[in-house]
């Protein structure tokens, strides 16, 4: 697994979101079952996760965007959601360090990399 | 429930802890993927109520939850009954250092990155199963280890090979008394152990530490709180190697109650029941340990086959108790007697019967077999029965009545009857069946000992009473010039005329006279016959007519047998010359210079000196000159050879020769045929006695059978 935190900021829109080799992996399990169990498990949590850390960022509330950010990493990580694994690993590192600006700088990427990566699991829950 | 190391996963539970549930629903289906069961919990709160329920074989958990976190949980499921021995596993964050620090702290057996690749997440997982697996059966196996181990009393120690402190299972401290807490070490063994038992561990375990192999002994011991128990160790000294040194491990088992078993079946297997006294089994055990100690010492072994006579009519008539109680009574008394035999056998009386070579067992009903090694002398034997029986003979009281029994003893002795207690058992009971009708006696199985000795000491008994009452005479055969065909003399031979057996001959008695010394009267009653007799033939065949008698080598030693002869002469007119003295080359030997002297004195009085026997004993030519003899007697064996082959007929010749150059008159003895005759003739013998010219004869019919011309008497009145 990529541990690279490159290219945070300038989404690429002719790569897929979802890593193919994750997604190759997931699907072998259980009978192809599990993939489509985990996508709509994340896909149901993730705009609940979002929505906390705009409401925590709101209220100046670091140490809680930091938290939410450490869930929703480990969730997107869980499908291959490398680019917003990527930015919640940056939104709780800065949040850790206590760095406000560089947390608020990083939740707003959030919202574009959601708008990319949900069609796509989408794509995959089409039967 | 199986024991063994099981491949199917479903046997495994595994409990998944997130809060995430798409970290939860991943980790659980890749878990699951691989065939185990899985559950799963959102927090640490609803995985311990899970544990509680179910059983849980590993748990994988997040570090981070609401209610109860991971460590939280680690901790609080290490405390419960079982807990300690569940897997956990921490995800944790990447370089998450602190997390992985504490989770160890909490219990955790391992940790994984969470954003790691579920497949080498699952590999972590079954790990940790295959670990827990292997912990569980030997855990397993200890406990049933531990369990037989208890079942058979059976403890275990180790001890580094130059370490005091030793090792030991709870089975250990409890065969040797000592609390849990109480020091136990190497040196307490030693002081709880029998002390003389000590030396033969010690003996083992040094052999064993030298070789470091196996060894195994048993011991005495006293437990601490008193307990008597008998323990065998069995184990190995494994050689030291780079882990330390040499190491001894030890199996302990109490084997008490399996040795008072076997005591209790050998005693019963060697001892009978009644008297307690050791039985024929034991007793030919015995025998063959005091034939064993015989044959170093060179001591006899007495056998005594004891019966009771009339023991079945005392049981009959006063029933079973007293023939009981007097089997017991009579086998002690004798058992005492036995001890008692001091100055008899050679050893101290403090010591065991068994090593004093004396024993008592009861072999059949009312026969005791009675052992005693050590016997300086066989004839010792008999002042044992004797003591045997009288301990028997004592009365014995029975209630209200006094009993007076006696036994008979039969014996057998080492090794004259025998060399093995089969041997020595059978011929006492056949000496004892010999015994049947003579109550009170006692027979030795050996006829040398037993009845030749009764024979002999009758046979004595008698001799002397024929020394007393004459029955002894002379018989003479008849001697002959061979060249002159003239008789030259006699030899003088004894019998004995036995009121009821008739003539006996010498050979019957001579050697128990010689043994007991009545060979002297004998030999004087002889020399005072032949000297009568030579008086009276020399007035009748001539004055050099010669009569010869046999001379025992007791003889020489105990009378002065030149004054003995003087006298004889002096009384009855004989001569010295009319005399003529015969003695074997045996009698000679060992004692030459006396016999030399007595010889000497012969010859000074005139008295002949013939050697008998010649060729059947050892003489050399250099001791055949130093003897003053006048004449050779051939032995009879050489005669009867005589024209049987050219080497006989050589050594004869050889023989005549020899004698003529020594000076000796040459006389055939044992002469039964023509040829050996004119042999003896054509080779110059010049003397032939044998029953082709007479046999030994009483004087009268010596007498008659003289022919007239042989008279000199006669002869001088035709003459005249």
């Amino acid at each position: 697994m990529s541990t690279s935190q490159s290219s945070l900021a300038q989404p690429d829109a002719t790569a897929p979101e979802l890593d193919p080799e994750q997604i190759a992996m997931l699907r072998g399990l259980r009978k192809g079952a599990l993939l489509p169990q985990l996508l709509r498990t994340y896909r149901d949590q993730a705009p609940q996760q979002l929505s906390a850390i705009d409401a925590a960022l709101a209220a100046g509330d670091v140490a809680a965007v930091g938290g939410v950010a450490h869930s929703l990493k480990s969730a997107s990580y869980s499908i291959g959601a490398k680019r917003l694994g990527d930015l919640c690993a940056a939104i709780e590192a800065a949040a850790r360090g206590g760095d406000a600006a560089g947390v608020a700088s990083a939740c707003g990427g959030l919202a574009a990399a959601w708008a990319l990566l949900h069609p796509e699991i989408e794509g995959y829950l089409v039967p | 429930m199986t024991t063994e190391t099981h491949n199917d996963p479903s046997w495994y539970s595994v409990l998944v802890v997130d809060d995430d549930d798409t970290v939860r629903t991943l980790i659980s289906g890749v878990i699951e993927d691989a065939g185990y069961r899985v559950m799963t919990a959102t927090d640490g709160a609803e995985a311990l109520a899970l544990f509680d329920a179910q059983h849980v074989d590993c748990i994988v958990t997040d570090v981070n939850m609401p209610n109860v976190n991971g460590f939280e949980l680690c901790r609080r499921v290490r405390a419960l009954p079982g807990g300690e021995r569940v897997q956990v596993l921490f995800l944790t964050g990447l370089n998450d250092y602190e997390s992985i620090q504490q989770a160890y702290e909490a219990g955790a057996n391992d940790f994984s990155h969470k954003q790691i690749n579920p497949m080498l997440l699952l590999e972590r997982v079954r790990f940790l199963l295959r670990a827990k697996q292997m912990q569980d059966d030997l855990r397993l196996s200890e406990q049933r280890l531990s369990y037989a181990q208890k079942l058979a009393m059976l403890g275990h120690w180790e001890r580094h090979i130059d370490g005091r402190t030793i090792a030991v299972s709870p089975v250990v401290r409890s065969l040797l008394e000592v609390g849990d807490d109480d020091p136990l070490d190497w040196e307490t063994l030693h002081e709880l152990a029998n002390a003389e038992d000590l030396g033969a561990v010690q003996g083992a375990m040094q052999q064993a530490i030298e070789r470091h192999g196996a060894f195994q002994f048993e011991h005495r011991l006293t437990g601490r709180r008193g307990t008597r128990r008998v323990l065998r160790h069995q184990g190995e000294v494994s050689p030291p190697d780079e882990s330390g040194p040499a190491v001894i491990r030890s199996t302990v088992q109490d084997v008490t109650d399996v040795r008072a078993q076997e005591d209790r079946i050998r005693f019963l297997a060697f001892h009978d029941p009644l008297t307690a006294l050791p039985n024929r089994e034991s007793a030919a055990r015995m025998i063959d340990e005091s034939i064993r100690r015989a044959q170093s010492n060179q001591s006899n072994v007495a056998v005594f086959a004891l019966s009771l006579d009339d023991f079945d009519r005392v049981a009959g008539s006063m029933g079973r108790n007293v023939g009981d109680a007097v089997l017991k009574t009579v086998g002690g008394r004798m058992r005492a007697q036995l001890r008692g035999l001091d100055g008899v056998v050679q050893g101290q009386s403090n010591t065991r019967d068994e090593d004093l070579g004396c024993v008592v067992a009861r072999a059949d009903s009312d026969t005791f077999l009675c052992v005693v090694g050590n016997l300086p002398r066989s004839d010792a034997a008999l002042g044992v029965a004797e003591r045997l029986q009288r301990s028997v003979a004592m009365p014995l009281a029975m209630g209200d009545t006094e009993l007076t029994l006696s036994a008979s003893v039969g014996i057998s002795l080492y090794p004259g009857d025998g060399t093995n207690s089969a041997q020595l058992i059978d011929h006492a009971y056949a000496a004892l069946v010999h015994t049947r009708g003579q109550k009170g006696t006692c027979q030795f199985f050996a006829s040398e000992i037993s009845n030749r000795a009764r024979e002999r000491l009758t046979l004595e008994a008698e001799l002397r009473q024929a020394l007393q009452e004459r029955q002894f005479e002379l018989f003479y055969q008849p001697r002959m010039s061979i060249a002159e065909s003239h008789l030259s003399g006699a030899e003088a031979l004894i019998r004995w005329r036995h009121p009821t057996r008739g003539l006996v001959m010498p050979g019957a008695f001579i050697p128990l006279m010689e043994e007991v010394g009545l060979i002297v009267p004998l030999g004087n009653l002889v020399i005072d016959l032949v000297a009568e007799q030579a008086a009276r033939w020399r007035t009748r065949f001539g004055e050099d007519f010669r009569i010869s008698f046999n001379i025992s080598p007791v003889q020489f030693t105990a009378v002065d047998l030149p004054a003995q002869i003087d006298r004889a002469v002096a009384r009855t007119g004989a001569r010295h010359n009319n005399l003529e003295a015969e003695i074997t080359e045996s009698a000679m030997m060992g004692q030459p210079d006396k016999v030399i002297g007595a010889l000497q004195a012969f010859r000074e009085r005139g008295l002949r000196l013939a050697l008998d026997d010649f060729g059947t004993g050892y003489s050399s030519l250099s001791y055949l000159r130093r003897l003053p003899l006048d004449v050779l007697k051939i032995d009879r064996s050489f005669v009867s050879e005589i024209g049987l082959s050219q080497s006989s007929n050589s050594l004869i010749g050889a023989i005549i020769s020899m004698a003529s150059a020594l000076g000796l008159t040459c006389v055939a003895e044992g002469i039964e045929e023509e040829k050996q005759l004119l042999f003896l003739g054509a080779n110059r013998c010049q003397e032939a006695q044998g029953y082709l010219i007479a046999k030994p004869m009483p004087v009268a019919d010596f007498e008659r059978w003289v022919p007239p011309r042989w008279h000199a008497a006669e002869l001088e009145t035709l003459t005249a």
